[in-house]
């Protein structure tokens, strides 16, 4: 799959229990319950929930998980940051030359559900989209009546950022093997500035001409993409979600039902 | 003889650029070239013709079909347009699922679907090349990916915009054959090209673009012939004459 964004499965279609169609759907669900948690522990819960059934159905975590690792930085600000601006009861103080720096016991809790939350959302998301194909997906997407201008802008998306990273660093290249030298901060921002804006333009010019090739191929308006359909399984996959729905409703520990 | 595609007084003006009072027809089974210097509106006739751009005036004609907003997806059916640059046209992550996507948009049933990709990966030699990702090519096996993309769709007309450009002599050569063949079958060609080599050998009338005016359309010999089109081709060059030893023609 190489410099392709999400971790989709090579070939022509997978062999899964469930529809893409479904998937799709049951993991936007999972997402929302996901989001909805305000719980540590009933977050954690659920992230181990994704876990196992990922485990069970063959989930290649380690593409999943060096993908989701990426977002590391996103989820450690608010863990870091957060606990710093938001509560009432002190965790600790420390002095700094313009006075005390005090971390809350809220904000730390907050940031830990926000990092969490975000932990949890990428992942299911991205082991979801590890059992389907690109054509599976668009399929699902196209079954639950995703415009074509949307499904357009995701493909040209999942196609032009790694590209874009990499005409960046291309660009980088030349510019050094012309005997540019990283000079100091202002410099080096400056030019990271003039190469990202550079790249954009281009990626711009040249979404539109991809964007026109789709059309060409019958993408869009008048003709017809088959949808990916749904299979007699899926039942299994929407009753399962009404359990855990019900459970959470219910102020059920979700432990008792993993163990 | 019936006509493939019909440009009639054609106009067209973008910013700095313009095409004026351009007339030319592309027969049924035709191979021609659409010659002119850089900037001559080659491409942009080739965008008028398949519907990415509106004239100003004037009117296209492809099967007698007229080229307008109600008829185009009908018209795109009848008309694959292979891109310059072979990285604008390939986007899903394997060459597979690249060439499956125009006839999944047909509506095609999945067999269907394989059929048509296997044949058409099969016309242009890249069978073996099934589930490589996209981006772990060259350019002349992207070319080639691409044009199966185009062809999966079973086109009547290929716009063939630069197809040799950027490739060496095998690959020109294979590029030739697969497009000769192609046209065996009954595909009428449009293509535009710089060398007077694809000119000579391949193109059975020629249609010369000079700063948006069309100069001559007509046969190739008689273009040859007159020193003022051939300006608007390029020169005898290197690559021709290479290509000539190559392919082992006189």
């Amino acid at each position: 799959m190489g410099k392709f964004l999400l971790p989709f499965q090579e070939g022509r279609y997978t062999i899964n229990a469930f529809s893409p169609t479904s998937i799709v759907v049951a993991s936007f669900i999972m997402g929302v319950i996901l989001a909805l948690q305000t719980q540590i522990v009933s977050l954690l819960s659920l992230i181990v929930l994704i876990l196992v059934i990922g485990t069970a159905s063959r989930t290649r975590w380690r593409t999943v998980l060096s993908l989701a690792a990426k977002f590391e930085i996103v989820i450690l600000f608010w863990i870091l940051l957060l606990p710093f601006f938001y509560g009432n009861i002190i965790l600790y103080s420390i002095s700094v030359p313009w006075g005390q720096l005090i971390a809350y016991q809220e904000g730390l809790n907050l940031g830990i559900i926000i990092g969490l939350r975000i932990f949890g959302l990428i992942t299911l998301f991205l082991a979801a989209l590890s059992h389907m194909s690109l054509s599976e997906f668009i399929g699902a997407l196209k079954t639950l009546r995703v415009p074509s201008s949307v499904l357009g802008s995701l493909l040209i998306m999942l196609r032009y950022i790694p590209l874009f990273i990499e005409e960046r660093h291309q660009m980088q290249e030349a510019q050094q093997l012309r005997g540019y030298e990283r000079g100091n901060r202002v410099e080096r921002i400056r030019s990271l500035g003039f190469l990202v804006g550079s790249t954009i333009d281009r990626a711009m010019d040249r979404s539109i001409i991809v964007y026109e090739s789709m059309t060409l191929r019958g993408f869009g308006r008048g003709m017809l993409v088959v949808g990916s359909g749904v299979k007699r399984n899926d039942i299994l996959l929407f009753i399962g979600l009404t359990l855990l729905i019900l459970i959470l409703l219910n102020s059920l520990p979700l432990v008792v039902l993993l163990t | 003889m019936t006509c493939a595609i019909e440009v009639d007084h054609l106009y067209f003006r973008y910013k700095e650029f313009s095409l004026e009072d351009v007339n030319m027809n592309l027969h049924l089974g035709e191979q021609k070239a659409l010659v002119g210097l850089n900037g001559s509106g080659k491409t942009t006739m080739f965008k008028l013709i398949i519907g990415l751009l509106e004239p100003v005036a004037g009117s296209i004609h492809v099967f007698e079909r007229k080229v307008e907003r109600e008829s185009i997806w009908e018209i795109r059916k009848d008309v694959g347009f292979l891109f310059q640059n072979p990285d604008d046209q390939l986007f899903a992550p394997t060459v597979w699922e690249d060439v499956a996507f125009g006839p999944k948009n047909l509506g095609l049933p999945p067999e269907e679907v394989e059929r048509q990709v296997d044949w058409s990966l099969d016309v242009v030699g890249m069978s073996d090349f099934v589930n490589r990702p996209v981006n772990q090519m060259s350019h002349g096996e992207a070319k080639r990916v691409a044009l199966a993309g185009i062809i999966a769709m079973r086109p009547k007309i290929l716009l063939l915009d630069e197809p040799f450009a950027g490739l060496d002599f095998p690959m020109i050569s294979t590029m030739v054959d697969i497009i000769q063949n192609l046209r065996n079958e009954g595909i009428s060609v449009l293509y535009t090209t710089h060398n007077r080599f694809f000119l000579e050998n391949w193109a059975d009338s020629v249609a010369v673009l000079h700063d948006g005016k069309l100069i001559y359309d007509g046969s190739v010999d008689h273009a040859l012939q007159d020193p003022a089109i051939m300006q608007q081709t390029g020169n005898w060059n290197e690559l021709g004459r290479r290509m000539r030893e190559y392919r082992g023609l006189a």
